[in-house]
């Protein structure tokens, strides 16, 4: 087995069908090992308070489900090998500059985007950062994720969404 | 004590404490630099009046003006030229009636001497002119402002803690009634609720302050003492209806077969009808007394290591001889590859009980469509779920599925006791487990079984 760490950028919504993508990557690369990076499009706030006492952390809890991190487990238990790491990161800009900057500090090996996925975002505070990411210097790979009408209709960002049955 | 009376206390105490000390202490500092002033000012007359009187200068003039025009004479001031004796030493027993001795001796000594013998105040220097005849220079005055200005700012803090006091009482009343108020207004409101209108709720607002999270506990509270006393209602209705049927049915087969002479065949029928219903009644009855066993604390229990996988597919098999071709979808993608991940500890024969019961379930109301179980293992947790696309369970019902007997209105068409699902709760309960049940009427239920690893 090749045991290059590769660390992996991944736009998500932190709904559990978004973790599929993970499943898709380690199953398309079985000799690969992954360090991944789930990036989620946040609107900072303009008021100096919130500015003032903002905590990452607090933000990624509120985001983040126990369904969610269920599934993680889930996924990190079924591929021990291959499934280094997972972290998450909240990016505040669209701003090409930023963008380019926070790539180039992360050393990322491979971005990879999301076609055709439903995303479900709150928009007062999330946004898709899948555009922005496009146009980088680090190679990108676009993987269909795609569900059938049933899973999108029934799917309630539950642990079992993680299964697609 | 009463908390009203409790609140006022301690913040008259607190701000009467704190009053005090700080008049206290404007009072002391106030005082200590009034006297160093007096002091610094007899000083300064001292050396003023030293120039005048010692010195033969043109400067005479001046510090006369000053002395005259500026300087206003001290109640009982005078000023003491003593001339020291050789211009070094000097017989302290000649002075020694008039001023302390300690006195005198600091200003030789330091140079300059301060001294307060009742209340008036004496400041002296040492002084050599220039024709090097060297003088003590004493003055002496009452320190008048003391007297006054003192006494007045002590009559004025008194009277401002006297004002202080009726004004915090005041205040400490209006605080403790705005902040006992709402309790008493709840405690009031609680006292109204009782079992024969334990759907009352207490008033809330949007405040989400703490007496308004105390109200939104207390209604919280409530929705469990009524969903508790609804399932016991529930409990002894459903019991009763479901003993009494198959009761009722023996009864009347008993006594349609004792109404007149029948001959052997229709007696052997008619018992045949009878065993048929008891064995129901013994059915639901060793139902219930396996779900109370169930109940106890499980220590009586013979707990070993399984492997979930395996009994998922034992259950399987077992269902399988129930019920002909029944269809599941294993779903076991997320198998980890550890397999140490799988393991729990329980009562094998408990745990296939509750996994059997929430298949069969599925499987029953889900009228032939397929019904998937599927396994995941966090880091903690062994995760069973089990998803049908079955009738589900009406909303409003949903609270009542652990009450034993308890069967949704939309199973009427479906044979069953509604011992299963509080069964399969207590077993979960009994290994440290959690069972979730999420439901849409008509459109399906999950099941979740989280069990902790080993």
């Amino acid at each position: 087995m090749n045991n290059q760490v590769l660390k992996i950028l991944l736009p998500t919504d932190f709904s559990v069908l978004s973790l599929h993508a993970i499943k898709q990557i380690i199953n398309n690369n079985p000799t690969k090992v992954f360090e991944f990076t789930l990036a989620h499009g946040y609107h900072l706030s303009d008021s100096l308070t919130t500015l003032l006492f903002h905590s990452k952390h607090k933000i990624l809890q509120k985001l983040i489900s126990e369904d969610f991190n269920n599934a993680t487990e889930f996924l990190k238990s079924k591929y021990e090998k291959q499934f280094k790491s997972i972290s998450y990161e909240l990016l505040t800009s669209r701003n090409k500059s930023y963008i380019q900057n926070y790539l180039k500090n992360r050393n990322f090996d491979h971005i990879y985007l999301l076609n055709g996925f439903d995303w479900k975002f709150n928009l007062n505070i999330s946004y898709d950062i899948s555009e922005a990411l496009t146009n980088s210097h680090i190679p990108t790979s676009i993987i269909d994720l795609q569900f059938t009408e049933e899973h999108q209709l029934y799917a309630n960002n539950n642990v079992v969404d993680i299964f697609l049955i | 004590m009463k908390l009203n009376n409790k609140v006022v206390y301690i913040l008259i105490s607190v701000f009467i404490s704190y009053t005090l000390l700080f008049s206290g202490f404007i009072y002391y500092s106030i005082s200590k630099y009034d006297y160093t002033d007096f002091f610094k000012r007899l000083e300064i007359r001292a050396v003023i009046n030293a120039k005048i009187y010692l010195e033969n200068t043109s400067d005479f003039d001046n510090f006369n003006d000053v002395n005259l025009n500026f300087l206003e004479d001290l109640p009982s001031q005078s000023v003491h030229f003593i001339p020291m004796q050789n211009g070094k030493s000097f017989s302290l027993d000649s002075v020694s009636k008039k001023f302390p001795k300690e006195f005198i001796s600091d200003i030789i000594e330091k140079g300059n001497g301060q001294v307060n013998v009742d209340n008036t105040l004496m400041a002296g220097i040492e002084y050599t002119n220039k024709r090097n005849e060297s003088y003590l220079v004493i003055v002496t005055a009452e320190n008048y402002f003391h007297g006054h200005h003192i006494a007045y700012l002590g009559n004025l803090l008194t009277t401002a803690i006297l004002y202080s006091v009726f004004l915090i009482f005041l205040i400490s009343l209006l605080v403790s009634r705005t902040l006992i108020h709402p309790v008493n207004n709840i405690i009031q409101e609680v006292e109204k609720i009782g079992t024969k209108n334990l759907h009352l709720r207490l008033k809330t607002t949007k405040t989400n302050d703490t007496i308004d999270q105390l109200s939104k506990t207390f209604n919280r509270m409530l929705n469990r003492l009524e969903t508790s006393f609804e399932s016991q209602k529930n409990f002894i209705s459903n019991a009763s209806h479901e003993l009494n049927t198959p009761l009722a049915s023996i009864i009347g087969e008993a006594e349609l077969a004792l109404s007149r002479p029948r001959d052997i065949e229709e007696y052997k029928s008619a018992l045949h009808r009878i065993l048929i219903e008891a064995e129901k009644l013994e059915k639901k009855t060793s139902a219930l007394l396996q779900l109370a066993q169930t109940g106890f604390n499980g220590k009586s229990q013979k707990f070993t290591e399984i492997r979930i996988d395996q009994l998922i597919l034992d259950v399987q098999a077992t269902v399988s001889k129930v019920i002909a071709n029944p269809k599941i979808n294993l779903d076991f993608s997320l198998l980890p590859d550890n397999p140490e991940k799988l393991i729990v500890h329980g009562n094998e024969q408990l745990l296939h009980l509750a996994i059997y019961n929430i298949l069969i379930n599925a499987l029953k109301y889900s009228d032939g469509k397929l019904v998937h179980i599927a396994l995941g293992v966090s880091l903690s947790n062994i995760f069973i779920i089990v998803k049908d696309a079955g009738i589900g369970i009406p909303e409003k019902e949903i609270k009542y599925i652990y009450d034993p007997y308890f069967r949704a209105s939309n199973t009427t068409n479906y044979k069953g006791y509604g011992i299963g699902l509080p069964l399969t709760r207590n077993i979960v309960i009994m290994h440290h487990g959690e069972l979730i049940v999420s439901s849409e009427q008509d459109k399906g239920t999950v099941v979740q079984i989280n069990l902790p690893i080993n």
